[in-house]
C-alpha cells in the first residue's frame, strides 16, 4: 500500500545494481543504536476503500448546519463549482513552485493574475503570489516596515483577536515593541492613537471592516500618521473592495489581509491564503515569491519568478522573511473565482452581503431587547447588544440545526450574514431571537 | 498566452447568484469607491478554457518524473483529494464549539500520534502553513525556552553550509545570529562545531540524512556535543522520506522539529503550496508549543487546551486543516509497513540512479546515499561548456522535470536527484538512458545544448530583463 510500483524482483535486481546485499545494507551509516529494533507502533495499512469509509466517519461527527450567522474571521459565501474543478486540474495541483519556467507558464501566469487583481482590488502597484494565511500577511507587513531606528508598532485593539496573537508571536521573536490603541465606540480611537505617536513608531496596524464589523476611517488614520511618517498597514476583507474607498487611493501604505471570502471553503481554518500588497516604493521589502512579467529567448511573452534577491534561497539570513512555500494553489482558486464572479459579480456579492447583513439587523433591532451596539458603517458584520443569555439563544438556534453568532461578552454577540444565507433562514433565526425575547 | 485580462468582453458573465431577496442596501456615498473597479468580464466555457490551457503548460508529477531534490516530488493519492472534499471537513467554521468539530480534532489528534511514533517526538502542532514556517516557529520555541530559564545570552544558531537557505533566514528572522560552519566530506566537521560552540549558543539546525543526501553517521556526538553546551538541537524534516521506520529523528538527539506534510506525506505541492510545516517536540518543550492544542479528555472526547507560556499562535486558527486531512488519509492507507517501505524505496531508487549514472557524470561524495544524491557537472562546464542548466532544461525535452539545480552550494555545477519511492525500475532505466544521450549530446556538440529545451512552447527565459524592469501586474492599455 505503499504507491512503491518495482516489484520484488526488479527490487532485488537493483540492489545487486548497487552493489549491496539487501536494503539493510543501505543504512550502514545510521548508528546502530539508533536504528529501530522493531517496526513502528503504528496500524497495518489497509485498502483505500476502507481508508475512505473511516474518513467518511470521522467527517460524520463534524456538525453541517443548515445555515450560519458565524463569522470573525471564516466565512461562509456561495463558491461556483468552477472553481473546485479548474483551480484541482493536476497540472496546477501536482507542480512543485515554478523554477523550471519554460514548462511552468500556467501557474506562473495564474500567479501574475493574482496579483494583477489584488492590486486592482485594492489600487495598489505590486502584490506577492501569496502568504501562509491573513494573520501572517499582517505580521509580515509589519515586518516590512521596521528600521533600524522604528522598532515600535502601534496596532489597534479592534483587530481580530487571532491576527493579534499572531502579530505579537511574531514581534517577540523579532524583538519588537507592540503598542495597543484602544478602542471608542467599537472602532480605533483617534485619541488614543495620536497620544501613542513618536519617533520611533514605524507603523500602526489597522483592520477594516474590524472584528466587530465596522469601517473604520482609514482617511483620518493615514492622515495624521503620515504627518509623522508612520506607515499605515490596513487589513481588509478584499470582498469589500468593489463598494468602498481604496486603501490605495486613501494612502494606505501596505494593505494585506485573508483572501478565504473569495472561493475559498471555511475547512476549520485552513487552507486559506493571505495577500500583500503595497506602493512601488517598498516593492523591494515585500516578501515571498513575486512573478514578473519578461519574454523568451524568441520574444514570446512570458513569465518568471523575480526579484528573487530578497529571498532566502539568495539572501540567506539577510532575506525580509524565510517564506518558501507559500499557498499558491488557494491564490489560484481565487483568481478563478473572481474570473467566475467578474467585475460585475464581485460588486453584487458584496452588496449582497451588505444588504443581507443590514436586513438582519434591522429586523433584530425591531425586537425588544436586542440593540446595535455600535452606530458606524458596517459590511456583513454586526455586534449586537442584548440581555439575554446568549449560549441560550445558540442553544435554541443548534436543535434547529443553525449556528449561532459569535458570543463576545456576556452582553453581546457577533452576527454574520452573507450572500450565502437566504430571507428565509434570515426570518426563521429572527423568529428564534424572538421567541427568547418573548420568554424572557 | 493571453491573460485573463485581454480575454474579458464588456457584460460576459458567468455565475448568477441568487436573487437578492431582501431590500438592496446602498452604502453611505462618503466611504463608496470613487475610483474604477477592474476585474475580468467572462463567460464561464471563456474561463474553463482559459485555465484549462493553462493546466497544459504546468508540469506536474502527474505529467512525468519530478526528480526536484529535497522537494520529495512523490505521486499524490487519489484518495487524498476525494477525503479532502468530503463536505464534513470543507463546510465547518474553525469558530465552531468544539462539540461540533469532534471529527476536525479527531483528525488532528490522529495525525500528531502517528507522526510522533515516526519522529520520536512527544507533541506536534500543524499551524505551521509550510517548512520555513515550521523553523520559524520551532526556534522561537527554543528562543522561549532559554528565555524562560533566566538565559538571555543565547543568540546564536548554528547551521552546516550545506542548509536549506530557509534555515539561516528563519534563524535570522527569531532576532538570532546565524553562525554557518564549513562541512567536511560533505558532513558536519565536529572540528569547526567545537570551534564555534559556547554557551552563547542557542541551538543547532541540521537536516540528516543532508541536503547531499547523506545520513551523518556522527549524530549522536553531534547531538551529544550541543547539548553539553545547553544548546537545543532542532531537526529540518524536510528529507524525511528517506528514514521512515528505519530511524527517529528523536533518537538522533533531537529536541524540536518541522516535517514538511507535503513532500514525505503525499499532500499535492499546489505549484507552490499550500502545504503544512508540523511542528515536533519533546515534552520538556511543550509548555512552549503553539496555542491551542488538541487533546482527547478522560471522557474519550477532543478539547483544546491553552499553555501560559506558549509562544502564540502563528496562523489565525488551526494551519491548513485540508493537508491534514490528506496526510492521515495517507498514513492510515500506508500503515507501519507501508511507510517503511516507503523509505527503503526511496533510498534505493536514489542508489540505483547514483549507480547507473556515476559513470557518466561526476556524484559529489560518491558513496551510499540516502533519498537523494548530487551530481557535480563542473567538468562538463569545463570541457564542454555546457553548465548544470543546459542539462536540465534538455531534459524537459523529454517530458521529464529537471532536478534541483545549482543546490546545496557547497558543490558547484549542482543537480539534486530525488526519485522518491513511487517511480518504478522501467521509469528509471528510461531515465538513465535519456540522461546518457544527453551527455553524449553534451560531448559531442551535435545538439546545441545551450539552446534547449527545443520542443516546448517557450524557450528561455529572459530572467534579468524580469528583474531589471519589472513589470509585475497587467495594466490595461487604452
Amino acid at each position: 500500500m505503499s504507491y512503491v510500483v518495482s516489484t520484488k524482483e526488479e527490487q532485488a535486481q537493483m540492489l545487486k545494481d548497487i552493489g549491496v546485499k539487501n536494503t539493510e545494507e543501505l543504512f550502514n551509516d545510521v548508528p546502530k543504536s539508533v536504528l529501530l529494533k522493531t517496526p513502528l507502533n503504528i496500524k497495518e495499512g489497509v485498502s483505500e476503500f476502507e481508508v475512505l469509509k473511516d474518513m467518511e466517519k470521522i467527517a460524520s461527527k463534524n456538525r453541517l448546519f443548515k445555515s450560519t450567522f458565524r463569522g470573525a474571521g471564516s466565512y461562509k459565501h456561495l463558491i461556483p463549482e468552477v472553481v473546485k474543478h479548474l483551480s484541482s486540474i493536476s497540472g496546477f495541483l501536482t507542480s512543485y513552485t515554478p523554477y523550471q519556467a519554460e514548462i511552468s507558464q500556467g501557474n506562473l501566469q495564474g500567479m501574475f493574475e493574482f496579483q494583477s487583481e489584488i492590486c486592482n482590488l485594492f489600487d495598489m502597484d505590486v502584490s506577492n503570489s501569496s502568504v501562509y494565511d491573513g494573520a501572517s500577511a499582517v505580521a509580515e507587513a509589519m515586518l516590512m516596515t521596521l528600521t533600524n531606528k522604528k522598532n515600535k508598532i502601534l496596532f489597534s485593539k479592534s483587530i481580530n483577536p487571532n491576527v493579534q496573537a499572531v502579530i505579537k508571536t511574531y514581534a517577540f521573536a523579532r524583538n519588537v515593541e507592540l503598542i495597543e490603541v484602544l478602542s471608542k465606540d467599537g472602532c480605533l480611537d483617534i485619541e488614543d492613537l495620536t497620544l501613542k505617536m513618536s519617533e520611533e513608531v514605524s507603523a500602526v496596524i489597522i483592520q477594516s471592516p474590524n472584528y466587530y464589523g465596522l469601517l473604520e476611517d482609514i482617511e483620518e488614520i493615514v492622515n495624521i500618521s503620515h504627518e509623522l511618517g508612520i506607515m499605515v498597514v490596513e487589513s481588509v476583507n478584499p470582498l469589500i473592495a468593489p463598494l468602498v474607498k481604496s486603501p490605495g487611493s486613501l494612502g494606505v501604505d501596505i494593505v494585506c489581509g485573508e483572501a478565504q471570502p473569495l472561493g475559498l471553503d471555511r475547512a476549520f481554518g485552513g487552507p486559506y491564503v493571505g495577500f500583500m500588497a503595497t506602493k512601488k516604493v517598498n516593492m523591494r521589502k515585500l516578501p515571498g515569491r513575486i512573478v514578473g512579467q519578461t519574454v523568451d529567448e524568441e520574444g514570446k511573452r512570458a513569465y518568471v519568478l523575480t526579484l528573487q534577491a530578497r529571498e532566502q534561497h539568495i539572501r540567506r539570513e539577510k532575506a525580509s522573511s524565510s517564506i518558501c512555500t507559500n499557498q499558491a494553489n488557494s491564490a489560484l482558486r481565487c483568481v478563478i473565482y473572481m474570473g467566475a464572479m467578474g467585475k460585475q459579480g464581485l460588486k453584487e456579492v458584496a452588496t449582497q452581503c451588505m444588504s443581507k447583513s443590514h436586513y438582519a439587523c434591522n429586523e433584530i433591532c425591531r425586537i425588544e431587547g436586542y440593540s446595535l451596539k455600535y452606530s458606524g458603517e458596517f459590511f456583513d458584520e454586526f455586534t449586537i447588544h442584548t440581555p439575554y443569555d446568549i449560549d441560550e439563544i445558540n442553544n435554541r438556534l443548534r436543535k434547529l440545526n443553525i449556528e449561532g453568532p459569535l458570543r463576545l461578552s456576556k452582553c453581546s454577540m457577533l452576527v454574520c450574514v452573507t450572500e450565502a444565507t437566504s430571507r428565509e433562514e434570515i426570518d426563521e433565526f429572527i423568529s428564534i431571537l424572538k421567541e427568547v425575547s418573548r420568554w424572557s | 498566452m493571453e491573460l485573463i485580462f485581454e480575454k474579458s468582453v464588456a457584460n460576459h458573465r458567468c455565475t448568477l447568484l441568487p436573487k437578492l431577496d431582501v431590500p438592496l442596501y446602498e452604502i453611505d456615498k462618503s466611504v463608496a469607491r470613487d475610483t474604477p473597479f477592474d476585474l475580468p468580464e467572462i463567460a464561464e466555457i471563456d474561463l474553463v478554457r482559459h485555465y484549462t490551457k493553462l493546466s497544459k503548460e504546468t508540469f506536474g508529477i502527474d505529467d512525468g518524473f519530478y526528480p526536484l531534490g529535497s522537494c520529495t516530488m512523490k505521486y499524490n493519492p487519489k484518495i487524498n483529494e476525494t477525503v479532502a472534499s468530503l463536505k464534513g471537513f470543507t463546510d465547518i467554521s474553525p469558530i465552531s464549539s468544539p462539540e461540533d468539530v469532534q471529527g476536525a480534532l479527531q483528525v488532528y489528534y490522529e495525525s500528531e500520534q502517528v507522526l510522533c511514533e515516526v519522529t520520536g517526538m512527544d507533541h506536534i502542532s500543524f499551524q505551521p502553513g509550510a517548512g520555513a514556517h515550521g523553523e520559524f516557529s520551532g526556534l522561537l520555541i527554543i528562543k522561549k525556552y532559554h528565555q524562560s530559564r533566566g538565559d538571555f545570552n543565547r543568540n546564536k544558531i548554528i547551521i552546516p553550509d550545506s542548509a536549506h537557505g530557509t534555515n539561516p533566514a528563519s534563524a535570522a528572522m527569531n532576532g538570532f545570529k546565524v553562525i554557518t560552519i564549513p562541512s567536511k566530506d560533505g558532513l558536519v566537521d565536529l572540528d569547526e562545531l567545537d570551534k564555534v560552540l559556547d554557551d552563547t549558543v542557542a541551538g543547532l539546525m541540521l537536516t540528516n540524512p543532508n541536503t547531499l543526501g547523506l545520513y551523518d553517521s556522527g549524530i549522536l556526538e553531534i547531538t551529544k556535543k550541543v547539548h553539553s553546551y545547553g544548546g537545543l538541537c532542532y531537526y529540518d524534516g524536510a528529507n524525511l522520506n528517506a528514514i521512515m521506520g528505519v530511524c527517529k529523528p528523536g533518537a538522533m538527539g533531537f529536541d524540536c522539529i518541522h516535517l514538511n506534510l507535503h513532500k514525505t506525506f503525499s499532500t499535492p505541492h499546489g505549484g507552490g503550496g499550500p502545504g503544512v510545516g508540523a511542528c515536533g517536540c519533546r515534552d520538556f518543550l511543550y509548555p512552549f508549543l503553539m496555542n491551542p492544542r488538541i487533546i482527547k479528555t478522560n471522557k474519550n472526547e477532543y478539547a483544546f487546551e491553552e499553555s501560559g507560556l506558549s509562544v502564540g499562535k502563528v496562523t489565525a486558527f488551526y494551519g491548513n486543516f485540508l493537508i491534514v486531512v490528506r496526510t492521515l488519509t495517507y498514513l492510515k492507507h500506508l500503515g507501519c509497513n507501508g511507510l517503511r517501505e516507503v523509505s527503503d524505496n526511496a533510498v534505493l531508487n536514489a542508489n540505483y540512479l547514483r549507480v547507473k549514472l556515476k559513470d557518466t557524470f561526476n556524484v559529489a561524495f560518491d558513496k551510499i546515499c540516502m533519498h537523494e544524491f548530487v551530481l557535480d557537472l563542473s567538468s562538463y562546464k569545463e570541457k564542454y561548456g555546457i553548465r548544470a542548466i543546459d542539462i536540465c532544461k534538455r531534459m524537459i525535452d523529454f517530458d521529464m522535470h529537471p532536478p534541483t539545480m545549482y543546490f546545496p552550494l557547497i558543490v558547484h555545477e549542482a543537480l539534486m536527484f530525488e526519485p522518491t519511492e513511487t517511480e518504478g525500475k522501467q521509469t528509471l532505466d528510461k531515465v538513465v538512458e535519456i540522461l546518457k544521450n544527453i551527455a553524449i549530446e553534451a560531448k559531442s556538440g551535435s545538439v546545441d545544448l545551450t539552446k534547449a529545451p527545443y520542443t516546448k512552447s517557450y524557450k528561455r527565459m529572459d530572467e534579468v530583463k524580469a528583474a531589471r524592469e519589472p513589470i509585475l501586474r497587467y495594466v490595461h492599455e487604452k
